[in-house]
Protein backbone atom coordinates (compact mmCIF):
# COMPACT_ATOMS: atom_id res chain seq x y z
CA UNK A 1 0.00 0.00 0.00
CA UNK A 2 2.57 2.80 1.24
CA UNK A 3 4.70 2.47 -2.77
CA UNK A 4 0.82 3.59 -3.89
CA UNK A 5 -0.36 6.13 -1.27
CA UNK A 6 2.52 9.47 -0.17
CA UNK A 7 0.71 11.42 2.38
CA UNK A 8 2.83 14.26 0.71
CA UNK A 9 1.92 13.84 -1.97
CA UNK A 10 -1.59 14.68 -1.63
CA UNK A 11 -0.21 17.78 0.00
CA UNK A 12 1.91 18.97 -3.16
CA UNK A 13 -1.26 17.94 -5.91
CA UNK A 14 -3.60 20.20 -3.40
CA UNK A 15 -2.62 23.69 -4.92
CA UNK A 16 -2.80 22.03 -8.60
CA UNK A 17 -5.89 20.40 -7.80
CA UNK A 18 -7.75 23.66 -6.09
CA UNK A 19 -6.78 25.58 -9.36
CA UNK A 20 -9.63 23.93 -10.81
CA UNK A 21 -12.18 24.35 -8.52
CA UNK A 22 -13.77 27.39 -10.31
CA UNK A 23 -15.22 25.03 -12.92
CA UNK A 24 -16.61 23.27 -10.33
CA UNK A 25 -18.21 26.10 -9.10
CA UNK A 26 -19.09 27.85 -12.63
CA UNK A 27 -20.92 24.87 -13.22
CA UNK A 28 -22.92 24.94 -9.86
CA UNK A 29 -23.83 28.74 -10.41
CA UNK A 30 -24.50 28.59 -13.61
CA UNK A 31 -26.75 25.18 -13.81
CA UNK A 32 -28.96 26.57 -10.69
CA UNK A 33 -29.43 29.73 -12.22
CA UNK A 34 -30.93 27.66 -15.53
CA UNK A 35 -32.41 25.36 -13.58
CA UNK A 36 -34.45 27.76 -11.15
CA UNK A 37 -35.56 29.66 -14.66
CA UNK A 38 -36.63 27.06 -16.02
CA UNK A 39 -38.52 24.84 -13.34
CA UNK A 40 -39.79 28.08 -12.55
CA UNK A 41 -41.88 27.97 -16.18
CA UNK A 42 -42.85 24.29 -16.03
CA UNK A 43 -44.32 24.26 -12.87
CA UNK A 44 -45.95 27.45 -13.44
CA UNK A 45 -47.27 25.55 -16.57
CA UNK A 46 -47.95 22.57 -14.48
CA UNK A 47 -49.98 24.69 -12.55
CA UNK A 48 -51.66 26.48 -14.90
CA UNK A 49 -51.87 22.86 -17.16
CA UNK A 50 -51.60 24.46 -20.10
CA UNK A 51 -52.69 22.07 -22.74
CA UNK A 52 -50.11 20.53 -25.07
CA UNK A 53 -46.83 22.09 -23.06
CA UNK A 54 -48.49 20.33 -19.51
CA UNK A 55 -48.25 16.63 -21.19
CA UNK A 56 -44.57 18.11 -22.48
CA UNK A 57 -43.68 18.68 -18.95
CA UNK A 58 -44.78 15.97 -17.42
CA UNK A 59 -42.73 13.11 -19.73
CA UNK A 60 -39.53 15.48 -19.57
CA UNK A 61 -39.72 16.24 -15.76
CA UNK A 62 -40.19 11.99 -15.87
CA UNK A 63 -37.36 11.32 -18.16
CA UNK A 64 -34.86 13.73 -16.03
CA UNK A 65 -35.79 11.75 -12.88
CA UNK A 66 -36.12 8.45 -14.64
CA UNK A 67 -33.02 8.19 -15.87
CA UNK A 68 -28.88 8.64 -14.84
CA UNK A 69 -27.75 11.83 -15.23
CA UNK A 70 -24.70 10.13 -16.56
CA UNK A 71 -26.70 9.13 -19.28
CA UNK A 72 -28.48 12.58 -19.79
CA UNK A 73 -25.02 14.38 -19.62
CA UNK A 74 -24.09 11.78 -22.87
CA UNK A 75 -26.80 11.84 -24.47
CA UNK A 76 -27.04 16.13 -24.44
CA UNK A 77 -22.65 15.87 -25.16
CA UNK A 78 -23.22 13.69 -28.50
CA UNK A 79 -27.06 14.90 -29.60
CA UNK A 80 -26.61 18.54 -29.03
CA UNK A 81 -24.44 19.40 -31.66
CA UNK A 82 -26.41 17.26 -34.01
CA UNK A 83 -29.57 19.30 -32.72
CA UNK A 84 -27.74 22.37 -33.52
CA UNK A 85 -26.40 21.45 -37.16
CA UNK A 86 -29.85 21.43 -38.14
CA UNK A 87 -30.36 24.74 -37.44
CA UNK A 88 -27.04 25.98 -39.03
CA UNK A 89 -25.08 25.99 -35.74
CA UNK A 90 -21.55 23.97 -35.35
CA UNK A 91 -21.02 23.05 -31.96
CA UNK A 92 -18.35 20.59 -32.45
CA UNK A 93 -15.72 23.08 -31.31
CA UNK A 94 -17.67 24.10 -28.09
CA UNK A 95 -15.92 23.96 -24.93
CA UNK A 96 -17.31 20.82 -22.89
CA UNK A 97 -18.34 22.83 -19.77
CA UNK A 98 -20.84 24.31 -22.06
CA UNK A 99 -22.22 20.14 -22.27
CA UNK A 100 -22.43 19.67 -18.74
CA UNK A 101 -24.26 23.06 -17.95
CA UNK A 102 -27.03 22.58 -20.18
CA UNK A 103 -27.56 18.67 -18.83
CA UNK A 104 -27.41 19.72 -15.22
CA UNK A 105 -29.38 22.99 -16.09
CA UNK A 106 -31.77 20.54 -17.66
CA UNK A 107 -31.91 17.71 -14.65
CA UNK A 108 -32.04 20.39 -11.88
CA UNK A 109 -34.98 22.31 -13.54
CA UNK A 110 -36.73 18.91 -13.59
CA UNK A 111 -36.43 18.30 -9.80
CA UNK A 112 -36.40 22.16 -9.28
CA UNK A 113 -40.15 22.20 -11.20
CA UNK A 114 -41.53 19.59 -8.74
CA UNK A 115 -40.09 21.20 -5.48
CA UNK A 116 -41.65 24.95 -6.76
CA UNK A 117 -45.06 23.33 -7.68
CA UNK A 118 -45.58 21.36 -4.78
CA UNK A 119 -44.30 24.70 -2.76
CA UNK A 120 -46.55 26.64 -4.08
CA UNK A 121 -49.62 24.04 -4.35
CA UNK A 122 -49.05 23.62 -0.87
CA UNK A 123 -49.88 26.80 0.36
CA UNK A 124 -53.42 27.16 2.20
CA UNK A 125 -56.13 28.42 -0.34
CA UNK A 126 -57.46 30.29 2.61
CA UNK A 127 -54.55 32.22 2.40
CA UNK A 128 -55.30 33.07 -1.29
CA UNK A 129 -59.21 33.31 -0.81
CA UNK A 130 -58.02 36.03 2.64
CA UNK A 131 -56.37 38.17 -0.03
CA UNK A 132 -58.78 38.04 -2.90
CA UNK A 133 -61.33 39.75 -0.17
CA UNK A 134 -58.98 42.32 0.99
CA UNK A 135 -59.06 43.22 -3.00
CA UNK A 136 -55.22 41.93 -4.09
CA UNK A 137 -55.10 41.20 -8.08
CA UNK A 138 -53.57 37.68 -8.78
CA UNK A 139 -50.47 39.10 -9.11
CA UNK A 140 -50.37 40.55 -5.62
CA UNK A 141 -51.77 37.78 -4.11
CA UNK A 142 -49.01 35.77 -5.65
CA UNK A 143 -45.96 38.07 -4.96
CA UNK A 144 -46.99 39.09 -1.31
CA UNK A 145 -49.10 36.17 0.00
CA UNK A 146 -47.99 32.34 -1.43
CA UNK A 147 -44.38 33.07 -2.87
CA UNK A 148 -43.14 34.15 1.12
CA UNK A 149 -44.43 30.95 2.58
CA UNK A 150 -43.88 28.82 -0.61
CA UNK A 151 -40.16 30.39 -0.56
CA UNK A 152 -39.92 28.80 2.74
CA UNK A 153 -40.94 24.97 2.11
CA UNK A 154 -38.94 24.85 -0.86
CA UNK A 155 -35.60 25.60 0.89
CA UNK A 156 -34.56 22.74 3.03
CA UNK A 157 -35.47 20.65 -0.95
CA UNK A 158 -33.30 23.43 -2.69
CA UNK A 159 -30.34 22.69 -0.63
CA UNK A 160 -30.46 19.28 -0.88
CA UNK A 161 -30.95 19.06 -4.61
CA UNK A 162 -28.16 22.31 -4.46
CA UNK A 163 -25.32 19.64 -2.61
CA UNK A 164 -26.41 16.69 -4.88
CA UNK A 165 -25.51 19.28 -8.02
CA UNK A 166 -22.28 19.48 -6.33
CA UNK A 167 -21.58 15.94 -6.05
CA UNK A 168 -23.14 15.44 -9.39
CA UNK A 169 -20.47 17.51 -11.32
CA UNK A 170 -17.76 15.04 -10.43
CA UNK A 171 -18.94 13.03 -13.39
CA UNK A 172 -17.68 15.79 -15.78
CA UNK A 173 -14.41 14.38 -16.12
CA UNK A 174 -16.57 11.74 -18.30
CA UNK A 175 -16.99 13.73 -21.36
CA UNK A 176 -13.34 15.31 -20.92
CA UNK A 177 -13.95 18.35 -18.46
CA UNK A 178 -11.16 19.44 -16.88
CA UNK A 179 -12.88 20.19 -13.28
CA UNK A 180 -11.14 18.94 -9.93
CA UNK A 181 -11.91 15.47 -10.97
CA UNK A 182 -10.08 15.51 -14.33
CA UNK A 183 -6.84 17.49 -12.86
CA UNK A 184 -6.94 14.58 -10.76
CA UNK A 185 -6.94 12.44 -13.97
CA UNK A 186 -4.30 14.66 -15.26
CA UNK A 187 -1.89 14.47 -12.69
CA UNK A 188 -2.69 10.50 -12.51
CA UNK A 189 -1.91 10.31 -16.07
CA UNK A 190 1.66 12.10 -15.91
CA UNK A 191 2.80 10.64 -12.05
CA UNK A 192 0.97 6.98 -12.02
CA UNK A 193 0.18 8.50 -8.55
CA UNK A 194 -3.80 9.00 -8.87
CA UNK A 195 -5.12 7.78 -5.56
CA UNK A 196 -3.48 10.73 -3.58
CA UNK A 197 -5.09 12.87 -5.63
CA UNK A 198 -8.55 11.28 -5.13
CA UNK A 199 -7.74 11.76 -1.77
CA UNK A 200 -7.25 15.86 -2.28
CA UNK A 201 -10.06 15.99 -4.41
CA UNK A 202 -12.44 14.44 -1.49
CA UNK A 203 -11.18 16.80 0.76
CA UNK A 204 -12.34 19.47 -1.37
CA UNK A 205 -15.61 18.50 -1.90
CA UNK A 206 -16.09 17.42 2.21
CA UNK A 207 -14.72 21.69 2.78
CA UNK A 208 -17.44 22.54 -0.34
CA UNK A 209 -20.40 20.99 1.28
CA UNK A 210 -19.79 22.18 4.94
CA UNK A 211 -19.59 25.99 3.45
CA UNK A 212 -22.69 25.40 1.04
CA UNK A 213 -24.50 23.68 4.22
CA UNK A 214 -23.96 26.36 6.27
CA UNK A 215 -24.84 28.92 3.79
CA UNK A 216 -28.16 27.24 3.11
CA UNK A 217 -28.46 27.05 6.76
CA UNK A 218 -28.24 30.61 7.74
CA UNK A 219 -30.37 31.52 4.54
CA UNK A 220 -33.26 29.56 5.79
CA UNK A 221 -32.97 30.78 9.08
CA UNK A 222 -33.08 34.48 8.10
CA UNK A 223 -35.88 33.68 5.38
CA UNK A 224 -37.56 31.96 8.67
CA UNK A 225 -37.18 35.29 11.25
CA UNK A 226 -38.39 37.48 8.77
CA UNK A 227 -41.34 36.03 7.60
CA UNK A 228 -42.47 35.17 11.11
CA UNK A 229 -41.99 38.89 12.12
CA UNK A 230 -44.11 40.16 9.14
CA UNK A 231 -46.95 37.33 10.57
CA UNK A 232 -46.95 39.08 13.81
CA UNK B 1 -25.50 11.94 -38.51
CA UNK B 2 -29.25 11.40 -37.72
CA UNK B 3 -30.72 8.48 -35.31
CA UNK B 4 -30.78 5.14 -36.59
CA UNK B 5 -33.97 3.44 -34.95
CA UNK B 6 -32.95 -0.03 -35.99
CA UNK B 7 -29.95 0.22 -33.96
CA UNK B 8 -31.27 1.73 -31.24
CA UNK B 9 -33.25 -1.23 -30.98
CA UNK B 10 -30.61 -3.58 -31.51
CA UNK B 11 -28.42 -1.52 -28.49
CA UNK B 12 -32.19 -1.37 -26.54
CA UNK B 13 -31.82 -5.18 -27.01
CA UNK B 14 -28.55 -5.45 -25.32
CA UNK B 15 -29.27 -3.26 -22.72
CA UNK B 16 -32.48 -5.23 -21.47
CA UNK B 17 -30.45 -8.03 -21.40
CA UNK B 18 -27.95 -6.63 -18.48
CA UNK B 19 -30.86 -5.39 -16.34
CA UNK B 20 -30.27 -8.62 -13.75
CA UNK B 21 -26.79 -7.02 -13.33
CA UNK B 22 -27.92 -3.77 -13.36
CA UNK B 23 -30.62 -4.72 -10.69
CA UNK B 24 -28.02 -7.45 -8.53
CA UNK B 25 -26.35 -4.15 -8.22
CA UNK B 26 -28.85 -2.04 -6.83
CA UNK B 27 -30.52 -4.22 -4.54
CA UNK B 28 -27.73 -5.98 -2.90
CA UNK B 29 -26.13 -2.70 -1.91
CA UNK B 30 -29.69 -1.72 -0.85
CA UNK B 31 -30.42 -4.52 1.71
CA UNK B 32 -26.70 -4.33 3.07
CA UNK B 33 -27.42 -1.20 3.25
CA UNK B 34 -30.94 -1.20 5.00
CA UNK B 35 -29.53 -4.02 7.85
CA UNK B 36 -25.97 -1.34 8.63
CA UNK B 37 -28.26 2.12 7.75
CA UNK B 38 -31.12 0.83 10.52
CA UNK B 39 -28.00 0.18 12.78
CA UNK B 40 -26.63 3.48 12.78
CA UNK B 41 -29.72 5.32 12.72
CA UNK B 42 -30.99 3.44 16.12
CA UNK B 43 -27.16 4.22 17.59
CA UNK B 44 -28.32 7.76 16.83
CA UNK B 45 -31.12 7.89 17.57
CA UNK B 46 -30.91 6.36 21.05
CA UNK B 47 -27.67 8.40 21.10
CA UNK B 48 -25.28 5.75 22.17
CA UNK B 49 -22.11 7.14 23.87
CA UNK B 50 -19.26 7.40 21.91
CA UNK B 51 -20.66 5.24 18.83
CA UNK B 52 -23.79 8.41 17.74
CA UNK B 53 -20.90 11.02 17.52
CA UNK B 54 -18.67 8.63 14.79
CA UNK B 55 -21.22 7.59 13.23
CA UNK B 56 -22.84 10.98 12.92
CA UNK B 57 -19.12 12.46 11.68
CA UNK B 58 -18.93 9.22 9.43
CA UNK B 59 -22.11 9.99 7.29
CA UNK B 60 -21.86 13.58 7.43
CA UNK B 61 -18.55 13.07 5.82
CA UNK B 62 -19.42 10.30 3.66
CA UNK B 63 -22.24 12.31 2.20
CA UNK B 64 -20.25 14.77 1.16
CA UNK B 65 -17.80 12.81 -0.78
CA UNK B 66 -18.94 12.21 -4.88
CA UNK B 67 -19.59 8.83 -5.43
CA UNK B 68 -17.42 8.34 -7.97
CA UNK B 69 -14.16 9.76 -5.35
CA UNK B 70 -15.64 6.64 -3.45
CA UNK B 71 -15.53 4.30 -6.36
CA UNK B 72 -11.85 5.14 -7.56
CA UNK B 73 -10.86 5.23 -3.59
CA UNK B 74 -11.89 1.72 -3.29
CA UNK B 75 -10.74 0.54 -6.21
CA UNK B 76 -7.23 1.08 -5.96
CA UNK B 77 -7.83 -0.21 -2.10
CA UNK B 78 -9.57 -3.01 -3.05
CA UNK B 79 -7.31 -4.35 -6.25
CA UNK B 80 -4.31 -3.65 -4.24
CA UNK B 81 -4.97 -6.10 -1.25
CA UNK B 82 -6.65 -8.89 -4.16
CA UNK B 83 -5.56 -9.00 -7.08
CA UNK B 84 -7.61 -10.17 -10.25
CA UNK B 85 -10.50 -9.35 -8.09
CA UNK B 86 -13.99 -9.23 -10.11
CA UNK B 87 -15.10 -5.35 -10.50
CA UNK B 88 -18.46 -6.58 -8.90
CA UNK B 89 -17.72 -6.99 -5.93
CA UNK B 90 -15.53 -3.45 -5.97
CA UNK B 91 -18.97 -1.70 -7.87
CA UNK B 92 -21.44 -3.26 -4.92
CA UNK B 93 -18.82 -2.38 -2.28
CA UNK B 94 -19.00 1.74 -3.50
CA UNK B 95 -22.64 1.00 -3.92
CA UNK B 96 -23.15 -0.52 -0.40
CA UNK B 97 -21.40 2.50 1.44
CA UNK B 98 -23.55 4.50 -0.72
CA UNK B 99 -26.33 3.07 0.24
CA UNK B 100 -25.70 2.78 3.69
CA UNK B 101 -25.10 6.69 4.05
CA UNK B 102 -28.70 7.27 2.55
CA UNK B 103 -30.96 4.75 3.90
CA UNK B 104 -29.42 5.84 7.36
CA UNK B 105 -30.87 8.84 6.96
CA UNK B 106 -34.30 7.41 5.44
CA UNK B 107 -34.57 5.49 8.50
CA UNK B 108 -33.44 8.01 11.21
CA UNK B 109 -35.70 10.43 9.37
CA UNK B 110 -38.88 7.59 9.72
CA UNK B 111 -38.15 7.81 13.37
CA UNK B 112 -37.70 11.58 14.52
CA UNK B 113 -40.89 11.82 12.44
CA UNK B 114 -42.78 9.95 15.24
CA UNK B 115 -43.17 11.77 18.52
CA UNK B 116 -41.73 11.28 21.39
CA UNK B 117 -44.76 10.82 23.38
CA UNK B 118 -45.26 7.74 21.88
CA UNK B 119 -42.05 6.19 22.97
CA UNK B 120 -43.13 7.71 26.66
CA UNK B 121 -46.75 6.39 26.15
CA UNK B 122 -44.82 2.80 25.35
CA UNK B 123 -42.91 3.22 28.53
CA UNK B 124 -45.78 4.67 31.24
CA UNK B 125 -47.65 1.30 30.71
CA UNK B 126 -44.70 -0.68 31.38
CA UNK B 127 -43.20 -1.90 28.03
CA UNK B 128 -39.63 -2.16 27.83
CA UNK B 129 -37.50 -0.20 25.16
CA UNK B 130 -37.62 -3.27 22.79
CA UNK B 131 -41.39 -3.51 23.03
CA UNK B 132 -42.32 -0.14 22.63
CA UNK B 133 -40.69 -0.07 19.34
CA UNK B 134 -41.74 -3.55 17.73
CA UNK B 135 -45.61 -2.46 19.24
CA UNK B 136 -45.55 1.14 18.65
CA UNK B 137 -42.59 2.94 16.74
CA UNK B 138 -42.07 0.90 14.08
CA UNK B 139 -45.43 -0.01 12.94
CA UNK B 140 -45.95 4.12 12.66
CA UNK B 141 -42.35 4.40 11.43
CA UNK B 142 -42.56 2.15 8.42
CA UNK B 143 -45.12 3.71 6.36
CA UNK B 144 -43.21 6.89 6.62
CA UNK B 145 -39.99 5.62 5.55
CA UNK B 146 -41.29 3.15 2.81
CA UNK B 147 -41.69 6.06 -0.04
CA UNK B 148 -38.52 7.16 0.59
CA UNK B 149 -36.60 3.50 0.84
CA UNK B 150 -38.23 3.54 -2.47
CA UNK B 151 -36.37 6.10 -3.84
CA UNK B 152 -32.93 5.48 -2.51
CA UNK B 153 -33.39 2.11 -4.26
CA UNK B 154 -34.25 4.20 -7.09
CA UNK B 155 -31.68 6.27 -6.37
CA UNK B 156 -29.41 3.28 -6.68
CA UNK B 157 -30.11 1.84 -9.50
CA UNK B 158 -29.29 5.35 -11.34
CA UNK B 159 -26.14 5.45 -9.26
CA UNK B 160 -25.20 2.00 -10.45
CA UNK B 161 -24.75 3.30 -13.91
CA UNK B 162 -21.89 4.99 -13.20
CA UNK B 163 -19.93 1.12 -12.57
CA UNK B 164 -19.61 1.47 -16.59
CA UNK B 165 -16.16 3.45 -15.82
CA UNK B 166 -15.09 0.18 -13.99
CA UNK B 167 -15.70 -2.09 -16.77
CA UNK B 168 -18.98 -3.92 -15.09
CA UNK B 169 -22.03 -5.09 -17.98
CA UNK B 170 -24.34 -2.97 -16.64
CA UNK B 171 -27.44 -1.64 -18.69
CA UNK B 172 -25.37 1.64 -19.60
CA UNK B 173 -22.30 -0.64 -20.42
CA UNK B 174 -24.17 -3.79 -22.32
CA UNK B 175 -25.78 -0.72 -24.35
CA UNK B 176 -22.78 0.83 -25.15
CA UNK B 177 -20.70 -2.50 -26.23
CA UNK B 178 -23.41 -2.67 -29.33
CA UNK B 179 -21.71 1.03 -30.41
CA UNK B 180 -18.17 -0.13 -30.61
CA UNK B 181 -17.93 -1.18 -34.10
CA UNK B 182 -19.95 1.58 -35.49
CA UNK B 183 -19.21 4.57 -33.04
CA UNK B 184 -22.97 4.87 -33.25
CA UNK B 185 -22.83 6.06 -29.59
CA UNK B 186 -25.71 8.61 -29.29
CA UNK B 187 -28.20 6.02 -30.33
CA UNK B 188 -26.37 3.72 -27.77
CA UNK B 189 -27.09 6.06 -24.87
CA UNK B 190 -30.58 6.71 -26.12
CA UNK B 191 -31.38 3.00 -25.91
CA UNK B 192 -29.50 2.96 -22.23
CA UNK B 193 -31.99 5.54 -21.26
CA UNK B 194 -35.16 4.16 -22.66
CA UNK B 195 -34.38 0.63 -20.44
CA UNK B 196 -33.40 2.84 -17.30
CA UNK B 197 -36.93 4.82 -17.56
CA UNK B 198 -38.71 2.02 -18.06
CA UNK B 199 -36.85 0.42 -15.25
CA UNK B 200 -37.30 3.27 -13.07
CA UNK B 201 -41.11 3.71 -13.62
CA UNK B 202 -41.68 0.51 -12.98
CA UNK B 203 -39.89 0.73 -9.41
CA UNK B 204 -41.95 3.97 -9.05
CA UNK B 205 -45.28 1.84 -9.96
CA UNK B 206 -44.89 -1.24 -7.20
CA UNK B 207 -43.62 1.96 -4.80
CA UNK B 208 -47.33 3.49 -5.45
CA UNK B 209 -48.87 -0.16 -4.92
CA UNK B 210 -46.86 -0.91 -1.89
CA UNK B 211 -47.45 2.28 -0.42
CA UNK B 212 -51.11 2.15 -1.12
CA UNK B 213 -51.39 -1.21 0.86
CA UNK B 214 -49.32 0.56 3.65
CA UNK B 215 -51.77 3.03 3.76
CA UNK B 216 -54.59 0.35 4.29
CA UNK B 217 -52.70 -0.63 7.41
CA UNK B 218 -51.96 2.97 8.41
CA UNK B 219 -56.00 3.46 8.73
CA UNK B 220 -55.61 0.87 10.81
CA UNK B 221 -53.67 2.20 13.08
CA UNK B 222 -55.77 5.15 13.08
Amino acid sequence: MSKYFDIKLVIEYFPQILSKLPVTLAIVVFATLAGVILGTLIALIRINKIPLLHQSALVFVSFMRGTPIIVQLFIVFFGLPVLLKKVGINANNWNTIIFVIVTYGLNLSAFMSEIIRSAITGVDTGQKEAAYSVGMTNWQTFQRIVAPQALLTAMPSFSVNIIGLLQNTSLGFTIGLVDVIGKVRAIGIRTYHVLEGYVAAAIIFIVLSIILNKIFSITENRLQAKLTKVNR
Amino acid sequence: MGLNFEFIWVATKAGIACIPTTLLLALVPFIIGTIAGTVIAMVRIFRVKFLAQLFKTAIDTLKAIPLILVLYILFFIMTDIVKNINMIFVAITALSVFGTVIISETVRGAFMSIDSNQYEAGYSIGLTTIQTLKRIIIPQATPVAVPVLCNNLIGLVKASSIMYLIAVKDILNGSLITASSNYRYLDAYIAAAIVYWILILTIEQLSRILEKKMGRFRKIIA
